[in-house]
């Protein structure tokens, strides 16, 4: 099959898709949800890890020095 | 102060007005990059939430509209890329319901559809504006972030991937 071939086919099956119409509901409230329930807070995930190096290096105080490094 | 620098420094009200000022810009090239009007409402919000947590390496300066397209095209890839997984991870279950003789229209629209939609997520933007769309390449470079060294040798291996899916699909080599 030849380029010619090819992009016929391409264009005659997919036309470019309609791009004007807009998103189908207006989106600032889905988005300011968002915005006001993440902020730029660190994730959930991050906390549990500082906690459970915090109780570590209190059980083991010479991991502080080992976490150190990795600054 | 402007808006940029408003934005740039955190102001939810600027961020507000920038949003109601480009979210049909980025709307339609999602919908360009992706055709899906549905994921393009989805992935608006998680472009400008996206932009909204970037604010502070926002350089007023720059053109906000070509920063968000960009980041628009990040997510949209990622989109793609997540889709495309998903497909793979079907396929087995898939039912190839072309055959190399089929002569509805509809059918071989389908199945021109079906090999565009295996090209690599790169290719695949690339050939929408390129080949579907005819768009210059500088300005799909621009777009995308892209050279436009970039722009022409993946649309040259999108075309190429392209004739070996619709060969797959049982179209005459």
């Amino acid at each position: 099959m030849n380029d010619r071939k090819a992009l016929e086919l391409l264009r005659d099956a997919m036309p470019p898709p309609r791009a004007d119409d807009g998103p189908a509901a207006d989106l600032w409230p889905r988005l300011r949800r968002r915005v006001d329930r993440g902020g730029n807070r660190p994730p959930a995930a991050d906390w549990v890890l500082a906690v459970v190096l915090g109780v570590l290096c209190l059980l083991q105080p010479s991991l502080f020095g080992i976490l150190l490094l990795h600054f | 102060m402007d808006l940029l620098e408003r934005f740039a420094r955190g102001d939810l009200d600027a961020f507000e007005l920038l949003f109601r000022q480009f979210h049909r810009d980025v709307h339609g090239w999602l919908v360009r990059l992706t055709r899906d009007p549905a994921a393009a409402d989805d992935l608006t919000v998680e472009v400008f939430w996206r932009i909204y947590k970037a604010h502070a390496r926002f350089d007023p300066t720059r053109s906000f509209g070509a920063w968000a397209r960009r980041i628009a095209s990040n997510a949209a890839l990622d989109h793609l890329r997540r889709v495309a997984r998903e497909r793979a991870a079907t396929a087995s279950a898939a039912v190839r319901t072309g055959t190399a003789d089929s002569t509805g229209r509809r059918d071989l629209h389908l199945r021109v559809e079906r090999a565009f939609s295996t090209l690599p997520p790169k290719l695949r933007v690339v050939a929408e504006l390129a080949l579907v769309e005819e768009w210059p390449q500088e300005e799909i470079a621009d777009a995308l972030g892209i050279s436009r060294s970039a722009v022409k040798a993946r649309a040259f291996r999108a075309m190429k991937y392209l004739k070996h899916a619709l060969q797959r699909e049982g179209f005459e080599p």
